[in-house]
């Protein structure tokens, strides 16, 4: 902590109304100079639209309050007059151009021109934006072109970007998201190194052993309002949660009973070949059974194979799968998700925007876009059965929205989420994949989610989860299977399993044979 | 998601329709016989042929597509239907299903290149429009075919020939009888059903439409031939209409049914339209050319006018947008 006292900005009494919903109701919000400041709270308490009326991208005046930035009152028309006070954003979704490169991005709009032409000085511009990312100590090449760099380099080009505008005061809104280990330190250490240079930061993240590694204090929001701003030495994990959800959470992962019933799926000599690398597989030889009324997981890093792996088994890549798959006993091919649909498998994917949900359609439209065929006769859709799916399934999934004809892209990530699980649940699935299905979920919604898995299990279906989180893994799955570089590398019972050995497998450390009851 | 007051959003709500009130209140009191019952009926009537392409645009649209092609394929099956009912002496239903085979199959084509080889649209539709006029030229050798067969004669009373292109018993003309028909069809068709649910679907999320067990290919591939359908429907009303089939029928129409969607709130990037608001697109788009007409502008004021109300009628969907 910078220790001095002086004040880089100050928000106080924000409310903010949207047609049907309040979602900052009296939220008072101030950052020293030269902190990390975190922002929790779960997925709709407000931080997203605290950062909006922040950054201008929801103007003066259609929020109430006030805002100061040092010292002055700033009431900005957009988020350019935002950027040029100094206050900068770096969003979830990136928002660089990525056919241009490094520093044609971080000169966007500002490009230093060589001729009254207007002809771009490459050279001066690349010397330039080196100058901003050396003096950061980032290391990057700003001749690189934006595609060839992976998610985590992106994000700190976006850093240096909103840094070259000399903005000072920075939220970083889960910053790490898709970024490996490797390049959360690194974008760790380019934090610690701002915070040296004075840059007030705003860290909002749902990994709260983040929170707790980098920043200075934190301010917990719920339901749009202010719940405190606390040191972050005299908060301990528990407490942070139980201030974010309002209630103590005495056990993340709720308790199931596990009895597992008849074998419902078997794969094997299951593989994925790459679609563009000929000769390339990403799932090789994969073997493996899941039972009814049993949790699979499956573990890995990223890339090891496990999205491709239960994606191909939904039959989304027909043509790169081979192998044979039974279900129920029965030899089955999967050549579309109709069949696999049709199979009794439903699949929760990754990248819910992208893959999950049509966003612009209404929450009960999505729910029933896969059981449409149980709902129709003749192509003619009963809306009254329709309406009676989307009721029960919005109830048993409580999912929080003004009404189910609202877009589902009004709805928070984690009632996003159970949208998606609705859709499937409402096909009556035999076996339900989810993959992921807790990422950008905040903890509240994250235990209902649990809650909705576990009593899936208990009626019998056959869960597979894929989780990048092993805490999960290892508190919600009865088997885990690990994945390395397309293969199965591990399988581990409940009992068997710790952090160490799925680690070791994911990473290729320990070989097969040491590996558990790999068969 | 600026908040808006209560008469703004009534306003930006029925927008399209509280400009076709003024449009209309404004050419009662400026064009002279304007407000008449016959030249108000002849709105509707005037916009039929549009209207019919249009419907099935909204579909297009609503994939996320678009379809260039429709204006050539009213001349080709134009063509085609006067040249089955010249060259051979057979019954008016079989030329007409000739014509609608002939349309269906152009778009089926299109819809081919577009769901095998993933040609954009814009592209596929841009060949086909140029190949189908080319055709519809050939197969006319550059000139009208008369349609000269006692047959149509006898069909008189079925098929829309001039008279009853006018009107029928209760002042109705058919045509519009049969373009309200086919709007009300597939306008239940888009709200109503499974393949117009997966039409929207398709359009606002195409990978999640189909890792939702929706053969999103079959969903694009029928709506274009649907529209080259609509469109050889409209081929065959206008031969009728003009006892001839012109390969210069239908210039420019596609730009016309493509506007009747915009205007009526159909988004070009997909997954959002309704086809009874294409309707009321055309019509007012209809009512300006009649309108304008009628005040005794040329054609090319009306072009320039016609082309600021499409601006501003977009422009009050984008402001409700925000």
């Amino acid at each position: 902590m910078s220790g001095s006292n002086d004040i880089a900005l100050e928000m106080r009494g924000i409310v903010k109304e949207f047609p049907g919903v309040k979602a900052l109701k009296n939220v008072t919000f101030s950052c020293r100079r030269g902190e990390v400041h975190g922002l929790v709270g779960e997925n709709g308490a407000g931080k997203s639209t605290l950062m909006k009326v922040l950054s201008g991208v929801h103007p003066y005046p259609t929020y109430e309050g006030d805002i100061f930035i040092k010292g002055e009152r700033a009431r900005f028309s957009g988020a350019r007059e935002a950027e040029r006070a100094g206050v900068a954003i770096i969003h979830q979704e990136l928002n660089l151009i990525s056919e241009l490169t490094v520093a044609g991005n971080m000169f966007l709009g500002r490009e230093p021109a060589v001729s009254p032409f207007g002809i771009i000085n490459t050279r001066k511009m690349n010397a330039d934006a080196l100058k901003y990312l050396s003096s950061f100590n980032i290391k990057i090449d700003p001749g690189a072109i934006v595609k060839d760099l992976s998610v985590g380099v992106r994000q700190m080009v976006e850093i240096a970007k909103a840094l070259s505008v000399n903005a000072d005061v920075l939220a970083l809104d889960e910053p790490t998201s898709a970024l490996t280990e490797t390049e959360v330190e690194s974008l760790f250490k380019t934090v610690r190194d701002l915070k040296e240079k004075d840059v007030t930061m705003i860290y909002i993240s749902h990994k709260l052993d983040e929170i707790f590694a980098i920043c200075d204090r934190v301010t917990v929001l719920r339901d749009g309002e202010t719940v405190g701003t606390y040191d972050i030495g005299e908060l301990d994990r528990d407490k942070l949660v139980a201030l974010m959800v309002g209630r103590d959470l005495t056990n993340l992962y709720p308790e199931r009973k596990s009895n597992p019933g008849a074998e419902a799926l078997r794969v094997s000599d299951f593989s994925v070949s790459h679609p563009f690398l000929p000769g390339e597989k990403v799932v090789s030889g994969a073997s493996f059974s899941a039972r009814h009324g049993e949790a699979l997981g499956i573990s890995g890093l990223m890339g090891s194979g496990r999205s491709e792996l239960v994606t191909a088994l939904f039959g989304a890549f027909p043509k790169e799968t081979s192998g044979d798959v039974f279900i129920d006993g029965r030899k089955v091919r999967m050549r579309s998700p109709l069949e696999a649909i049709r199979n009794g498998i439903g699949l929760v994917t990754e990248d819910r925007k992208r893959f999950g949900l049509v966003l612009i359609m209404s929450v009960g439209e999505n729910i029933t876009l896969a059981c449409m065929r149980a709902l129709s006769k003749l192509q003619w859709v009963s809306a009254k059965k329709e309406r009676s799916v989307i009721e029960e399934y919005s109830k048993e999934l409580n999912i929080k929205a003004a009404n189910s004809r609202v877009a589902v892209n009004t709805l928070s990530g984690g009632n996003q989420q159970k949208v998606v699980m609705a859709k499937w649940l409402a096909n009556s699935p035999g076996i339900l994949i989810l993959d992921e299905p807790t990422r950008g979920v905040d903890v509240g919604a994250r235990f209902e989610i649990y809650q909705i898995v576990n009593k899936l299990v208990e009626s019998g279906v056959c869960v597979i989860m894929v989780s990048s989180e092993l805490q999960e893994v290892l508190g919600m799955c009865d088997r885990v299977l690990v994945m390395c570089e397309g293969k199965i590398t591990g399988e581990f019972t409940r009992e068997e399993a710790t952090q160490e050995k799925i680690m070791s497998c994911a990473t290729g450390t320990m070989s097969r044979s040491g590996a558990g009851a790999q068969k | 998601m600026k908040k808006m007051s209560q008469p703004a959003r009534f306003l930006t709500d029925n927008g399209m329709y509280i400009v076709m009130a003024l449009v209309f209140v404004y050419f009662a009191v400026s064009a002279p016989g304007f407000l008449t019952a016959n030249n108000i009926a002849r709105i509707p009537l005037q916009s039929a042929f549009v209207i019919l392409i249009a419907t099935g645009m909204t579909m297009v649209i609503i994939t996320g597509g678009i379809d260039l092609s429709v204006g050539s394929v009213v001349a080709f099956t134009a063509v085609i239907f006067s040249l089955i009912l010249r060259q051979y002496a057979v019954a008016v239903p079989l030329a007409i299903l000739g014509a609608l085979i002939a349309g269906a199959t152009s778009g089926a084509f299109v819809g081919f290149f577009i769901v095998k080889f993933r040609v954009p649209p814009f592209i596929a539709t841009l060949a086909m429009m140029t190949i189908a006029r080319g055709l519809a030229r050939l197969f006319a050798q550059n000139s009208k075919i008369f349609i000269e067969n006692p047959a149509i004669e006898k069909y008189s009373d079925f098929i829309m020939i001039k008279e009853i292109a006018i009107t029928n018993a209760i002042g109705v003309p058919y045509l519009v009888v049969l373009m309200l028909a086919v709007v009300v069809f597939l306008g239940l068709v888009l709200m109503k059903t499974r393949f117009g649910r997966y039409v929207t679907a398709t359009g606002g999320n195409e990978e999640a439409t189909k890792l939702s067990g929706v053969n999103v290919n079959q969903v694009k591939f029928m709506v274009y031939v649907i529209n080259a359908f609509l469109a050889a429907v409209v081929g065959v009303m206008m031969a009728s209409k003009f006892m001839n089939g012109n390969p210069e029928f239908g210039v420019m129409w596609e730009l016309d049914a493509i506007a009747a969607c915009v205007v009526g709130g159909t988004s070009l990037m997909g997954g959002k339209g309704n086809i009874f608001k294409t309707l009321f697109g055309a019509l007012l788009i209809g009512m300006l050319d009649n309108g304008l007409l009628a005040q005794g502008r040329s054609s090319e004021m009306i072009y320039i006018i016609k082309g600021i109300i499409i601006l501003g009628a977009v422009i009050i969907d984008q402001v409700k947008e925000k």
